[in-house]
């Protein structure tokens, strides 16, 4: 069948379409569902900039197929903090000046976000082997690689305080 | 010609705001502006906008390096269900023209290949339909049939080439695009005169921006108003926007162009024109708007922004005394099929072609020649970083074989600080700096003699370390006056590069700020923010911004050449300052007193000496927009709103071929030490340790300049280590993808790159700032290929080519070991 | 870059998956992980008429030991293989060389059989596999055969597997006790596609080693353990010179290509230099009763 009915859950609402076999599970987030957030860099599978957690793992939305995640839980960058309540990685990044362009980004907080779970106390060695996953081209990482660590600070506290 | 040396009645500069004044906001920080938007995924980029009705198209790539179009058979492709239009050079060329070209005589580039192709990747048919993965079915339906040329590979065959290898016939019978000779002070004198001369031959490959965003664009056509309406991630737009009407046959109020958020540039959307061209091409013929967004293949073959490609054959004079005198040079410069810029990337190198030295006279003899490959633009140090490179690898040329100390060598040629302002020979000017002083503070924060020992330690253990030392300039705020001297046919004159900003300040004391460049990646909410919270000490909170499209456009030149936060900090205090006047004009009413009395603190217009008097700036706001009654009846106007457009701060006409003039006068200046690793039996290269000491002036927010000073770094880390475009000799670009193009990830970046910031103060710009975007890529290579060199000292390699490659590293190291038997 | 038109079947069982293989004539590609899959379909350098998505035949999806034997299921990831315990104990190599696959997202989802089948000449573990003598299950709805390394892999990007048929399991049998062991590629950054790897196993029993397994990555078609390179150490006492004879093996034995990266004669060169520091290594680690994987060395 060139044509397939899918139904995922995405950021804890369910959607439901009919689709091509082929569609690219970014192209489905992006212009099926109008979660822009995601970014496209290269369609290949290296630059990580369209990462996206499926059931919780980190996955390249752009070499994978919508079809693939029939019943997944999908979660994207808009599932983090909103803008007048950021959630402590989005405001890590922020104060630390993680981000220039913003393009990599939505990418980079998916992984760390995954990072993150499974270990929510990384050093600096862990966070860089999990930074490799994705390119930046603005920020020479030195950043993103403070603000992980700031949000383990921040995400610390806010457990202290719970 | 132009004398080099001091200058000792410097031109008077139109500087208001001063940099020794006590600045509450400007200098802190704080957090950017623009990054809550992004970090929850609400950036407007160009692949997010969506029109009613929008169709998508997808370009059929050229599969050879230079063909003629013998025949298209679309049939296929046409009719494909969902497929809109198929179209080819010929249909495009009906209504659109040629895309702009700065060079003159131009070199003629078609959006849609017309009659020839003359790179892998030239778009040779658009294909529009419902869909992009149907556009791409289509295209792959489409058939052509090519008759084969000569592809010319190699810059060196482009000297000779001749007949069907010749790309532009039109232009004459040759592949060499220019060939100009300019000479800067006494050159063949100080050659005569000279105790040594050191000769070298440089190899700077291809690489280029590769943002993670590519370039896109989306189009539409109203019948009605004849009026093209294009979304696009281009910068000048507001500058030469006008010439993509013309491109299109269109007059320049047809066309509104809408910034969109740039997911990064590095100069490859300084300028863009092929692809909002392409789009709008698509969308008058299809009476339909139309997406076009460049895949990476796409932009990696014809993005129109590859970086410089040369070879240097480059020769310095060195008095008796070690003092550098003379610096001559011919350079081949492989510009690719198209020539859109000319030799600009070799004018911006003239102003700072003696880098931080006192070197008298320059000779330069510049052949540009075309091949088949995607043609040159922006790239993060326009060919700046190219001229840094050749003066710091000839330096360390010199020392090594006078076998001088590197960093004594330095300090005996530097520009001295109580020299400033310092002409060079090709006319222009450097307004001030520290060149002994930041080279001083890198030595101190690398811990230079505890690297020294280190080195001969680990050499004992049978490591190579090496310590690297490049002390390069960052040329700011680009007038683009030197063209005049770079045509061989004079064209493409002008004398300004402003900036505008408009400013309001609403009902309630909220302020606005209007943008007439887009955002780029860089941070110019936040540097127009903390300048007007600055001048009139509001709550950055209460600012605004947003970008104007050019139906709303002042003259805005945008980021490029390292000149944005200077030229927007000049614009928002210029329109700051007609703010002030009027908010004093109306509280001194409401007051009753004399403007001249009134000052400006936390967000009050207030009784000088007493904080806290007067009026909030939003009472003042309510006043003047609601309440004109209240005032006597003379020329006051209801509202608070300023338009100001900042010129460039100090640029003269260019005089002759050679002496240009002032033309990019705000030096930055920066001293890079990395220390490295090198196995020579693998040739690998780890970085240990670096230094970056940079001086752009007063910062306005230093947390922006340290990311700037990153990423350009690590920018020049790809440059110097893993960036080329590879094209083998049939014109094929071998490595055309994300797998094959090495850009540096983490594990390729030190722990820390340790930055420190040496302050001199522009006496030009306001408040003094400086440029800082172009930074660390200007001078990271040749930092790395002394360090290199310095590892590999007892094999005694020279490395000449970048970049040093893993092969290239051992293939020198191991003809040095069966040189030694 | 979209993939082109395919028909998409997502086959639950491997009963299901092997029957969609006999029934499918035309041409097909099975998906797994997807990660080597899709980039190729993006391109269009496939245009396969159907797609076989095997991701849900869950009772693939393993790695367990009997007996002695690890055997690795077809849809088990390489996070899975790589962090399974009774692999880094009993073969350590295969951590070793996962430092080099892809990164954390691309071994999230990516499968060892994948690769293995793939067979891209820059891969790590078609390699390790040979070294560690692993045996390869192959199926289809007619039977089952079972293939040594060298019987699986054919040239560059291809195997033996006929159409009908689907890599079910591989099977490492029981290493050699106290072996030493030694993986090292380079590349241009980490992490990337090697432009050289080489790895070697030995046991060393009072100052001679045997059971010498020496091989290379993407250094010469078709090319895995070298037994030339082997002979110049096996049942020999371990010194320098032996060291250097192999190395000069290694040298003359590799048939490496220029590409891009790299040309051939650095390629050859740095065989000899690999096979030097890989045989010092697995030598300093043989007979050390545990090497404790730390994944994030290179990286510190």
């Amino acid at each position: 069948m060139k044509e397939r009915d899918i139904q995922v859950t995405v950021n804890g609402r369910n959607a439901k379409k009919r689709i091509e076999a082929r569609m690219l599970l970014s192209d489905f987030i992006r212009h099926e569902l109008g979660l822009t957030g995601t970014h496209v860099g290269c369609e290949n599978g290296v630059c990580g900039a369209c990462t996206i957690l499926v059931d919780g793992t980190a996955v390249r939305s752009c070499c994978t197929l919508a079809v693939q995640t029939e019943g997944c839980h999908i979660e994207t960058i808009e599932s983090l903090g909103r803008v007048n309540k950021l959630s402590p990685l989005q405001q890590a990044f922020w104060e630390k000046h993680g981000l220039q362009c913003g393009f990599c980004t939505p990418g980079m907080l998916m992984i760390m976000t995954e990072l993150l779970r499974q270990n929510p106390n990384p050093d600096r060695a862990q966070i860089r082997e999990r930074l490799n996953d994705n390119l930046c081209r603005c920020t020479g990482y030195e950043d993103i690689i403070s603000s992980v660590e700031r949000a383990v600070e921040l995400m610390r506290a806010e457990r202290g305080v719970q | 010609m132009a004398q080099a040396g001091k200058i000792h009645s410097p031109p008077k500069g139109r500087q208001k705001e001063s940099a020794d004044q006590n600045l509450k906001i400007i200098g802190t920080r704080m957090k950017r502006k623009e990054d809550p938007r992004f970090l929850t995924g609400n950036g407007r980029f160009i692949d997010d906008v969506s029109l009613p009705h929008m169709a998508h198209a997808a370009a059929l790539r050229s599969p050879h390096a230079h063909a003629r179009i013998r025949s298209i058979d679309k049939k296929a492709a046409e009719a494909l269900p969902g497929v809109l239009a198929v179209i080819t050079g010929e249909e495009a060329a009906l209504e659109t023209g040629p895309l702009p070209c700065f060079a003159n005589p131009p070199v003629e580039q078609r959006c849609i290949a017309l009659g020839k192709v003359r790179h892998v990747g030239e778009p040779v048919v658009l294909v529009v339909a419902e869909t992009r993965y149907i556009a791409e079915d289509a295209a792959a339906l489409v058939k052509v049939e090519y008759d084969i040329l000569p592809a010319i590979s190699d810059m060196l065959d482009a000297l000779n080439s001749s007949g069907d290898a010749v790309l532009h016939p039109s232009r004459g019978p040759s592949n060499i695009a220019e060939h100009r000779k300019y000479t800067f002070g006494a050159v063949d004198e100080e050659f005569a005169n000279a105790a040594h001369i050191v000769k070298r031959r440089l190899r700077w490959a291809r690489s280029g921006g590769q943002p993670i965003e590519t370039c896109g664009a989306v189009a539409n056509f109203d019948e009605g108003s004849g009026k093209f309406t294009i979304y696009a991630n281009t910068s000048m737009y507001n500058y030469i926007g006008f010439t993509i009407a013309a491109s299109l046959n269109v007059e320049s109020h047809q066309l509104n162009i809408i910034p969109m958020d740039a997911g990064g540039s590095f100069g490859s959307k300084l300028f863009l024109h092929k692809v909002p061209v392409l789009a709008a091409t698509a969308a008058r013929i299809v009476g339909r708007p139309v997406k076009y967004v460049e895949d990476r293949v796409d932009n990696m073959m014809a993005c129109d922004n590859h970086g410089s490609d040369r070879i240097y054959d480059a020769e310095l004079a060195i008095d008796s005394s070690n003092h550098m005198t003379a610096l001559r040079y011919r350079v081949i410069d492989d510009y690719g099929a198209y020539l859109q810029y000319g030799l600009g990337t070799h004018g911006n190198g003239f102003s700072q072609t003696v880098g931080p030295y006192r070197i008298r006279a320059v000779g330069a003899e510049i052949i540009a020649v075309l091949t088949n490959k995607c043609q040159q633009g922006a790239c993060r140090g326009f060919g700046s970083e190219v001229t840094n490179f050749m003066i710091e690898r000839m330096v360390d040329a010199a020392v090594s074989e006078l076998k001088l100390d590197p960093v004594q060598f330095r300090y005996d040629n530097f520009i001295q600080p109580e020299e400033f302002p310092y002409q060079i020979p090709t006319g222009n000017l450097y307004d001030s700096g520290n060149y002994p002083g930041a080279l001083k503070m890198a030595l101190g924060m690398l811990d230079y003699q505890g690297w020294r020992r280190k080195q001969q330690e680990a050499r004992a253990e049978g490591r190579y370390i090496g310590i690297g030392l490049a002390s390069c300039q960052e040329k700011g705020v680009f007038s683009a006056t030197e063209f005049w001297m770079l045509n061989r046919e004079k064209g493409f004159a002008l004398t300004s590069s402003p900036e505008s900003v408009s400013i309001k300040i609403d009902t309630n004391g909220k302020a606005v700020i209007s943008l007439h460049a887009p955002h780029w990646g860089n941070s110019p909410e936040t540097v127009a923010t903390m300048v007007l919270a600055e001048q009139l000490t509001l709550d950055p909170k209460d600012i605004a911004i947003t970008y104007s499209d050019t139906d709303h456009g002042l003259p805005g030149t945008g980021p490029g050449g390292s000149r944005y936060t200077v030229m927007v900090t000049g614009a928002v205090a210029g329109a700051a300052r007609i703010l002030k006047e009027k908010l004093k004009r109306v509280a001194g009413h409401m007051l009753e007193t004399s403007p001249h009395d009134l000052e400006f603190s936390n967000g009050r217009v207030s009784i000088k000496g007493i904080p806290g008097s007067g009026k909030t700036i939003a009472e003042v706001a309510m006043q003047s927009h609601m309440f004109r009654l209240s005032f006597p009846d003379d020329d006051l106007t209801s509202g608070l709103d300023a338009n100001y457009t900042y010129d460039h701060p100090l640029a003269t006409l260019p005089k002759s071929e050679s002496d240009f003039g002032i033309f990019y006068p705000i030096m930055g200046h920066m001293c890079h030490m990395p220390v490295v690793e090198v196995d020579p039996k693998t040739g690998q290269v780890k970085i240990l340790d670096y230094v970056a000491v940079h001086d752009c002036g007063t910062m306005i927010n230093p947390m922006t300049v340290d990311g700037h000073v990153r990423g350009g770094t690590a920018q020049g880390i790809g440059t110097a280590l893993y960036e080329e475009f590879q094209y083998d000799p049939n014109g094929q670009l071998r490595n055309a993808s994300f797998y094959d193009y090495l850009m540096p990830r983490v594990a390729e970046m030190p722990d820390k790159i340790r930055i420190g910031h040496i302050i001199t103060p522009s006496p030009y710009t306001e408040y003094g700032v400086k440029g800082a975007g172009e930074g660390g890529r200007m001078v990271a290579p040749p930092a790395l290929a002394a360090a290199i060199e310095d590892a590999l000292r007892p094999f005694n390699v020279k490395i000449d080519t970048l970049p040093a490659t893993p092969a290239r590293i051992r293939t020198l190291v191991r003809a040095a070991e069966n040189q030694r038997g | 870059m979209k993939p082109p038109v395919f028909d998409y079947e997502q086959p639950t069982s491997l009963r299901a998956a092997l029957e969609s293989l006999s029934r499918n004539t035309g041409t097909f590609k099975l998906l797994a992980g997807g990660y080597s899959l899709l980039p190729l379909l993006n391109a269009r350098t496939i245009s396969p008429e159907c797609i076989i998505d095997i991701s849900r035949i869950g009772e693939l999806r393993y790695v367990t030991e009997e007996a002695g034997t690890i055997r690795i299921g077809a849809l088990a990831t390489h996070d899975q293989v790589m962090n399974n315990s009774a692999v880094i104990r009993e073969c350590p190599i295969v951590f070793e060389a996962y430092k080099h696959v892809g990164n954390h997202t691309i071994r999230n989802r990516g499968t060892l059989c994948g690769s293995l089948c793939f067979n891209d000449p820059t891969a790590e573990m078609p390699l390790i596999m040979s070294l560690l003598g692993a045996t390869f299950v192959v199926r289809s709805s007619w039977g089952s055969r079972t293939l040594s390394a060298n019987d699986f892999f054919k040239g560059p990007f291809t195997n033996s597997l006929m159409p009908n048929e689907m890599l079910v399991e591989v099977r490492i049998p029981r290493q050699p006790a106290g072996h030493g062991h030694s993986f090292i590629e380079i590349s241009q950054r980490y992490g990337d596609r090697g432009l050289a790897a080489a790895g070697c196993m030995l046991t060393l029993k009072y100052g001679v080693v045997s059971d010498v397994r020496i091989g290379f990555r993407n250094l010469g078609e078709g090319l895995g353990r070298v037994r030339a390179v082997e002979a110049e150490l096996e049942n020999k006492a371990v010194n320098a010179a032996a060291i250097d004879a192999a190395s000069t093996a290694a040298r003359q034995s590799v048939r490496p290509e220029a590409d891009m990266h790299a040309d051939a004669e650095y390629r050859r060169d740095v065989a000899a230099t690999l096979t030097k520091r890989v045989i010092e290594t697995a030598l300093m680690r043989a007979g050390q009763t545990s090497h404790v994987p730390s994944f994030s060395g290179r990286l510190s």
